[in-house]
């Protein structure tokens, strides 16, 4: 077992587990926190393809702001858990079997495709060659992708507006 | 070498997972963070085959931070709501959550 | 006797050995720093206030403050609030103090003496310094106490408001030297071209106090140390910690004033470049100027009122940070 496979390894048992303690436990706090555990992983995995910039990114955008932000929402609508209450609601039967379902569907689509030994990467055969990704991807966003780019950042202006208006208290 | 197909196998169980969680849990918030591995799955299938099958286009990668920064400005705006309700009904329930319910 | 000496040992364990070895020796070297900056803190604040500071600890000018204060921190009590969540409540000094540290990583002490290369080295530094902010959260959350909550979220608010100008500061000289990799940053400014003055002075000079300013406020320092204040919310988020926890909270405060220190010296003033000298002693020179004027900082301005303190982030630094941006873009259009 090389070392890729036994880092690959670890990083999937802690997304994977991580995950699963994200939609099962109920205090909403631990939820949270287990979910920074899985974007972390996630980032490891993205460091482990090569693709450097996007893992700083993911760390920076998804745990530095969206988790942030998502922690002040619990924190601020802070409601003690009835004991009673459970975390599943009445359906969760019925969702079970269907994501049992979606997974075995995908699995086996996945399974059935001959990859032609595009299974394993391009530059194995001259040795794993990493080069860097953010100078390729700013010349990419800026060239052929620019317009996405605009119309990404009018989204997140529509989203700001958003969000201050829907928190404004309402003026009485 | 790490194969293809390993990547995607994780990347389809972390679906799966986040399916469970916005299907099946009661507190809204607890949605949103499945929502969030929902994305997260998808990202990581984008990237895997950016890395195996055109490792010198980064059409992948750049997809992904599209998404990242969907999946942010989502969040917020979701948040948002959430508090907004949180206001109003002082509940994060979703069973609760029936004002317009006949 | 030849199966303990590493050179016996497969290839996999000889490097996971070395590179702890590296850990380690940033570790000690980082420790060492903290505590020698916080005994320098209080001579510096000691003097400044026209008093003598700790003079007796150690004989000559108490230069062993810090290990008593350490050994004084190692040996209280541990208490975990009943009300508290008690993983969150042992998690939190935790993480708020790991990313300190392993900010270090690409941050280059000297002409090639940084610990590892790092392509996206400033990149890397910004979003592992934003994870901080989550043991602050953790740490008001996990104190089972309405005030440390709010002391929290009022310090986690701060925080990640001073982090935009922060990133936005950098910018320009990212835009100068083409790359985030914080060596070649500094192989760029060699020979006296540094950041503060080389292409456009005007440039330079606005960044460096937009990114010493907004370092100052993620530091949590005097004149933004609403959070940390204890006439505010008593003591804000750490209030319930005592002995080690707090020194773990202590601790990072003062690493990443070592960082932020290392970053403005790396960045704007040539961190290493310097005549005679080796390079790690002109960046040990510079740093500490930098540290000495975050502690002349804290003892000469008052502390921001709470509201202004974000206002003044949103509405003038960012902007600021915003058109020094336009400006630098400007200055490299005119050059070409």
């Amino acid at each position: 077992m090389t070392l890729q496979q036994g880092v690959f390894d670890g990083f999937a048992v802690l997304t994977l587990g991580s995950a699963l303690l994200v939609v099962t436990q109920r205090q909403i706090l631990h939820c949270a926190l287990w979910l920074i555990a899985t974007l972390g992983a996630i980032a490891g995995f993205y460091v482990l393809l090569g693709a450097d910039f996007l893992a700083a990114a993911q760390v920076l955008l998804y745990i530095g702001g969206v988790m942030v932000i998502m922690l002040f929402v619990i924190m601020l609508s802070h409601v003690p858990l009835v004991p009673q209450e459970s975390v599943k609601n009445a359906q969760w039967l019925p969702a079970l079997l269907a994501c049992g379902l979606t997974v075995i569907g995908f699995g086996w689509t996945i399974g059935r495709v001959s990859w032609y030994g595009q299974e394993l990467p391009i530059a194995t055969n001259r040795g794993e060659i990493f080069e860097p990704t953010t100078a390729s991807l700013g010349q990419l966003l800026l060239t052929e992708l620019a317009l996405p780019f605009e119309l990404v950042s009018l989204v997140l202006v529509a989203a700001l507006v958003g969000a201050v208006f829907f928190t404004r208290r309402p003026e009485s | 070498m790490v194969p293809l197909t390993h990547y995607l196998a994780v990347s389809i169980v972390l679906f799966g997972i986040g399916l469970f969680g916005v299907l099946a849990r009661r507190n809204v918030l607890g949605v949103l963070m499945s929502i969030e591995l929902m994305f997260n799955a998808a990202n990581l299938n984008l990237v895997a085959f950016n890395h195996f099958l055109s490792p010198y286009r980064l059409w992948g990668q750049a997809f992904t931070i599209f998404v990242v920064t969907l999946a942010a400005a989502e969040a917020v705006v979701g948040l948002a709501l959430v508090l907004a309700i949180y206001r109003h009904m002082q509940t994060v329930n979703l069973d609760r959550f029936n004002l317009l319910k006949g | 006797m030849g199966i303990i000496f590493p050179a016996a040992w497969p290839p996999l364990a000889r490097q996971l050995l070395v590179m702890l070895g590296q850990c380690a020796a940033i570790l000690a070297v980082i420790n060492l720093t903290v505590m020698f900056l916080i005994w320098l803190e209080r001579k510096v604040s000691a003097h400044m206030q026209s008093r003598l500071g700790p003079m007796y600890a150690g004989g000559w000018h108490g230069w062993a403050k810090s290990i008593a204060d350490g050994i004084k921190l190692l040996v209280k009590q541990d208490i975990v609030p009943t009300g508290a969540d008690p993983w969150v409540h042992r998690l939190a000094p935790v993480i708020a103090f790991v990313p300190a540290f392993a900010c270090y990583a690409p941050l280059p002490f000297g002409r090639q003496l940084a610990a590892v290369n790092l392509d996206i080295g400033i990149l890397y530094v910004f979003a592992i310094s934003g994870l901080s902010v989550l043991g602050i959260l953790m740490a008001g959350w996990g104190s089972g106490n309405k005030y440390s909550m709010l002391g929290g979220l009022r310090a986690a608010a701060q925080l990640v408001s001073y982090e935009v100008p922060r990133v936005l500061s950098v910018v320009p000289v990212l835009l100068w030297v083409g790359s985030q990799n914080l060596s070649l940053i500094v192989d760029t400014q060699r020979h006296f071209k540094w950041f503060l003055f080389y292409p456009n002075p005007l440039v330079g000079v606005i960044a460096f106090l937009v990114f010493f300013t907004a370092s100052v406020a993620e530091c949590n320092r005097t004149p933004f140390d609403i959070p940390e204040a204890e006439s505010e919310i008593v003591a804000g988020f750490h209030t319930e910690y005592s002995g080690i926890k707090f020194a773990f909270f202590f601790l990072a405060e003062y690493a990443f004033v070592f960082l932020s220190a290392g970053l403005g010296a790396v960045l704007f003033l040539g961190g290493g470049d310097g005549v005679l000298l080796p390079s790690w002693v002109w960046f040990l020179f510079k740093t500490f100027l930098l540290v000495f004027v975050f502690m002349w900082v804290r003892w000469t301005f008052p502390r921001f009122r709470v509201d202004r303190l974000l206002a003044f982030s949103w509405k003038f630094l960012t902007p600021v940070s915003f058109a020094n941006i336009v400006l630098a873009g400007l200055t490299l259009h005119w050059l070409s």
